[in-house]
């Protein structure tokens, strides 16, 4: 019955990238349009959302929070100075350091926010959220610094800053893929340690996990397929928060299921996100992560507010 | 036999002693309890056994074997914890919280076996639980969560089990079943109990070794029935009616 309930994912997942495929600003479908504009870009689509969806999965895990993701915790505008980083020392797209450049900084938001977070070796739901808050803010101030520094590569960070998923390179769309593949995967293997973790650290220590080596393990692979995202498609809001909640909603608690779930999920939340973005004020389009913020923020405050019931 | 010998611990937070200078020696099958008012250091000294907070300074052994030179995994295997108020904002069932007590005893890429399965049932049961193995977590009363964390505890299949405060919010139903429970497995698998507790009576009926503790110094440690009158009590507390104290707890 599991396996068909994942069937039945997989199914709607197939339907969705099969519809979109035929969704567009233009009604003249060609050969052309379908497989050299649509499926890279419903393909990025895919990539992106599994990649942020199961980093939210993977946090909310690792930190017993379910109202962190990698754009609240700060990991998303680490990935993102990393991309101006590139800019500024004129780096490479396609170069391996590129990469290694977001993945570092994003990393490094992640662990200073987290630091920031932690009092009396305990982190605080608000604490964590409020430590992302200002690490975001800052860097985002950095961005728009280097922004008024250097406006004639202004358009391109704008657009990073904004997320949408937009022409990339067919080459790096793979290479990412099989980083968020592999991401994945690893995470699906740890998926029964990060079970563990979701009743806290301390009780991971009791039950004889050795938390300060996983710990790093988990941030680095959210990190490392959050950068993965960033670097094709900028930073996309509130798909990592919105996404495991609807899965746990689902499946229910448990790590293994509930990354697939959030995997499939992610997907098909951004191929429709990103359907509506192209068409909705077509001929032009507007930048997915719009989308996703409108839909996400009230949710946000949604599950704040269910928190607070739940605290008291 | 020697389970647990501590000498000498002293544990500063924040440049203020917490701890100081506390030394005991207790044996397989022995339930210890820990007494003394709310910040005497219990709590501290929990976690100090439980690999929270560090050692400091002091020798701690445990098993045989210096409390530091054990892997998480291995110790894992002979202590378990459980602490005083357990949340979760994630709906696990009642099953999948029981058999994590199993994960010191996988590697990291194994998953739980129908062993595990069996034997998480096998404690429901034994713990007479049984009918909650399919239940939220969250949908249980406080005294429920409370015996399926110790469940927990005790898949674990350890040598030495410490609770903190287990029964601090519970009515005496829950109070007298789950110090019963414990008696009964310290005396079937003889494993050693560890209870921090404010229930002087309750523990009183059960331990046969009791610490007393006051602003982190060590007020008495010795046989229960020797230590747990009314003038040790009293001492411990900072109180100053001998009389009423042994009046309320019949001692």
């Amino acid at each position: 019955m599991k396996i068909n309930r994942f069937l039945i994912a997989l199914f709607i997942l197939a339907l969705f990238f099969g519809l979109s495929l035929f969704i567009g600003p233009t009604s003249l479908i060609g050969f052309d349009i379908l497989f050299h504009i649509r499926l890279p870009r419903v393909m990025q689509a895919v990539i992106v959302g599994c990649a942020l969806s199961v980093a939210g999965v993977i946090f909310q895990g690792v930190l017993k929070n379910p109202l962190c993701d990698p754009y609240i915790m700060g990991t998303s505008s680490g990935a993102l100075i990393g991309a101006v980083l590139a800019q500024f020392i004129n780096l490479n797209q396609n170069s391996f350091f590129f990469y290694i450049l977001i993945a570092v900084c994003a990393l490094t938001a992640t662990l200073i926010a987290y630091n920031l977070a932690k009092y009396k070796k305990q982190v605080s739901n608000v604490d964590l959220i409020l430590a992302g808050v200002i690490i975001s803010a800052f860097l985002s101030a950095l961005v728009l610094l280097f922004l008024s520094l250097r406006r004639e590569s202004a358009l391109n960070i704008v657009f990073f800053m904004m997320g949408g998923l937009y022409e990339t390179d067919k080459g790096l769309l793979i290479v990412v893929s099989v980083l968020v593949f592999l991401g994945i995967a690893l995470s699906l293997a740890l998926s029964r340690q990060l079970d563990i973790f979701s009743l806290g650290e301390e009780k991971a220590v009791h039950l004889g996990i050795n938390t300060e080596k996983y710990k790093i393990i988990y941030f680095t692979i959210a990190s490392l397929i959050t950068a993965c995202a960033v670097s094709i498609s900028g930073t996309i809001g509130f798909v990592g928060l919105v996404v495991p909640h609807m899965a746990r909603m689902l499946v229910g608690p448990s790590h293994f299921k509930l990354i697939l779930a959030s995997a499939i999920g992610g997907s098909i939340f951004l191929i429709v996100a990103d359907a509506f973005a192209r068409t909705i004020i077509a001929p032009s389009e507007i930048p997915v992560g719009i989308i996703t913020a409108l839909a996400g923020a009230p949710f946000f405050l949604w599950l704040l507010l269910r928190n607070r019931e739940k605290v008291k | 036999m020697e389970i647990i010998r501590a000498e000498n611990i002293d544990f500063k937070y924040n440049g203020a002693k917490v701890l100081d200078n506390i030394g005991f020696k207790i044996n397989e099958a022995d339930f210890l309890t820990i007494l003394g008012p709310n910040g005497s250091g219990k709590s501290t000294l929990l976690k100090i056994l439980a690999r929270i907070n560090k050692l400091q300074s002091g020798s701690l052994i445990i098993n045989g074997r210096y409390i530091r030179s054990y892997e998480s995994y291995e110790y894992a295997k002979i202590f378990s914890y459980v602490p005083p108020d357990m949340h979760t904002p994630y709906d696990f069932s009642v099953l999948e919280i029981v058999i994590m007590g199993r994960a010191p005893y996988l590697r990291w890429w194994e998953d739980y076996e129908k062993e595990d399965k069996l034997l998480a049932y096998e404690i429901l049961e034994s713990m007479r639980i049984n009918h909650l193995s399919k239940r939220n977590i969250n949908s249980l009363s406080s005294g429920e969560k409370q015996l399926v964390f110790i469940a927990q505890a005790l898949i674990q299949n350890p040598r030495i089990l410490v609770l903190d405060e287990p029964t601090s919010h519970l009515d005496i139903k829950y109070k007298m079943e789950i110090f019963g429970l414990l008696n009964e497995m310290r005396k079937k698998k003889k494993i050693t109990i560890i209870i921090a507790s404010h229930d002087i009576n309750l523990v009183s009926l059960y331990a046969n070794k009791a610490l007393l503790l006051n602003k982190g110094k060590q007020m008495f440690f010795g046989r229960a029935e020797e230590g747990l009158n009314a003038d040790n009590i009293c001492r411990a507390y900072e109180i100053s009616d001998v009389s009423k104290i042994s009046a309320m707890f019949k001692l």
